[in-house]
């Protein structure tokens, strides 16, 4: 894999369209749009332009990338998919190997991995899910843990009791939803960054949060949804 | 050698054709789980397609024998079709383009549905009427070239497959119900019931609201002992309306056109007494393999090699339209 140095990390689970490349040496660039206030999101439109983008920022081609980091979500349904999807068949395209993180993890490894504000504190992810509920993850031994990670959905008025349910106080929390229920949070002792961009998923962050992840096969790279599709089969109805 | 992509509805499908319209690997992965929603459930397509798209590319690459050195074009469906399904092919098809540097051709589904027939070895060269009627689908266009194609009439209401499948569904036939439904009907009297065919309003159109409204009606005035009794009957004759609503537009295309050929595409080009009826018009009549009737990629690379690949420029930022959103490009180009 020496010959394709180059980490290539991509997550749409959020409505940003994040891409980031880290070559040796060091040289990394990330990119992120998001859309305007009322807009939707860019996915489709953006994700391989700026992937290419910043491959080209750290003089990297295509051919170069051994190493792709996706974004699992949870997220929008179609916005995680189409981040699969993208990078599933990117390392088709050059054999690069896959490897799938949820996205969670990321906003986490930026909050409280080496070197962040609250390295080795107990971190809890919060994005909005829609529907009137939040994604919560929990990382009780920051993201150096190495607990599985598995978010789940509380409704918005359920948040104060989940944070009271999870034992130990989170030192910090991130996401959309963070910033969404901020007032909830710090009530709870919990702090939520003011600097905006700490709520955001940072490309560079998702592919340190996946340092130490084996390559899976690529059939193994799927999104993670959280909640099933709404569908009630035929000879359950009425 | 043209790669295609097809993830419009809920068939993962992906093609290696060459140039010349031959066929070097056609995979189309059916997912099998919608029949028990009794129809497509659009989130569940868009799921399956994810979990399995880049790998039915890898298949279709692996049973032609070939690499992605090899491919010299990636075709993909944009539209019409579920949008979150159309997504997933369209992510993998630009990614492979971008990545390999290749030309990508943005594909419209109907137009794929028109020119399968084209394909060898059945190789039916325009000019030609073509039907296409399908669970989704069902028009007339006449196809004088690849690149000038002109709709002629379509259905006012449901499409073909879909009056097929909601009439077995009254006759409690399970869903998809056009087998099951062509397998009662061939043991019972398609002249035993008179259902409407729309054979006096003019035009190319079809309609088939009110066949399936007179087959309820039908069934409810019978009462249950004795529509169960004639069960058979009551499938010959829907089906017999459903095959004459689209045959008496057909021949009514034919004569208006002047054309004397005909190509048929869409999942019920499978039925037998369809194929029987318009085998007999004084035309010549192209009917593609059932796979190619079906959603398949194969026809996608069929459209492809008649239409210009998008500059390189653009080929990241593709998006799909779904269907009702066609932009007028994919219309007029037709
Ligand atoms: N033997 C048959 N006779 C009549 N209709 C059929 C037969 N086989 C399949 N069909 C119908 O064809 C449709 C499926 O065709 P397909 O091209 O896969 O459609 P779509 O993908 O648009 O749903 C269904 O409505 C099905 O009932």
């Amino acid at each position: 894999m020496t010959d394709r140095p180059v980490v290539l990390g991509l997550d749409t689970a959020t409505p940003a369209t994040v891409a980031a490349a880290v070559a040796p040496g060091a040289r990394s660039a990330t990119r992120i749009e998001v859309p305007a206030a009322g807009e939707r999101p860019g996915h489709t439109r953006l994700l391989l332009g700026l992937a290419e983008d910043a491959l080209t920022a750290v003089g990297a081609g295509w051919g170069d990338v051994g190493r792709i980091v996706v974004g699992l979500g949870p997220g929008t349904f179609t916005g995680i998919r189409v981040g699969v999807a993208t990078a599933r068949a990117l390392a088709l395209a050059h054999g690069a190997g896959l490897v799938g993180i949820a996205t969670p993890a990321a906003l986490a490894e930026a909050a409280g991995g080496p070197g962040a504000p609250f390295e080795g504190r107990p971190v809890l992810v919060v994005q909005d899910a829609r529907r009137r509920e939040l994604f919560l993850t929990w990382f009780p031994d920051g993201v150096a843990g190495g607990a599985a990670v598995v978010p789940w959905t509380v409704p918005h008025d359920g948040l104060a009791a989940a944070l009271a349910d999870l034992g130990t106080p989170p030192a910090v929390a991130v996401g959309d939803g963070a910033l969404a229920f901020r007032d909830v949070l710090t009530g709870a002792g919990v702090e939520v960054p003011e600097d905006p961009a700490s709520h955001a998923v940072d490309g560079a962050a998702l592919i340190r949060a996946a340092a130490a992840s084996p390559v899976g096969a690529p059939g193994d790279v799927r999104p993670l949804y959280v909640r099933d599709a709404d569908a009630v089969p035929t000879a359950e109805r009425r | 050698m043209i790669l295609a992509v097809e993830t419009s509805c809920d068939d993962t499908c992906a093609a290696v054709v060459d140039d010349d319209g031959r066929i070097h690997a056609n995979v189309i992965s059916s997912q099998g789980i919608h029949d028990a929603y009794g129809g497509v459930v659009p989130e569940l397509a868009a799921r399956a397609h994810a979990e399995r798209c880049d790998l039915v590319v890898a298949d279709a690459l692996r049973t032609a024998g070939i690499t992605l050195d090899d491919v010299t074009r990636v075709a993909v469906t944009r539209g019409p079709g579920l949008v979150g399904a159309l997504l997933v092919g369209l992510q993998t098809a630009k990614a492979i383009a971008v990545a390999r540097g290749l030309p990508l051709v943005p594909v419209d589904h109907l137009d794929g549905h028109l020119l399968a027939c084209t394909l060898r070895p059945v190789a039916f060269e325009p000019p030609f009427v073509a039907l296409v009627a399908s669970g989704g689908h069902t028009f007339l266009s006449r196809v004088d070239d690849p690149d000038r194609i002109e709709e002629l009439g379509g259905t006012l209401d449901d499409a073909a497959g879909e009056a097929i499948d909601k009439g077995a569904r009254l006759l409690g036939l399970p869903y998809p119900g056009g087998p099951a439904l062509e397998a009662l009907a061939a043991e019972g009297d398609p002249e035993a019931f008179a259902f409407p065919t729309g054979a006096k309003v003019r035009g190319l159109d079809c309609s088939f609201s009110g066949l399936k409204t007179s087959l309820l009606y039908r069934i409810r005035d019978l009462g249950e002992a004795e529509a169960t009794a004639r069960r058979a009957d009551l499938a010959a004759s829907y089906q017999r309306a459903v095959v004459e609503t689209l045959a008496v537009r057909v021949e009514r295309a034919l004569e208006q056109t002047g054309l004397d050929r005909l190509a048929v595409g869409g999942g019920v080009a499978a039925n037998g007494p369809l194929r029987e009826r318009l085998g007999a018009l004084p035309a010549a009549v192209a009917i593609p393999d059932r796979s190619l009737c079906t959603d398949n990629a194969a026809m996608i690379a069929a459209v492809a090699r008649f239409r210009p690949a998008l500059a390189p420029e653009d080929v990241a930022g593709l998006e799909a339209y779904a269907t009702g959103q066609r932009p007028p490009a994919a219309a007029s180009a037709r």
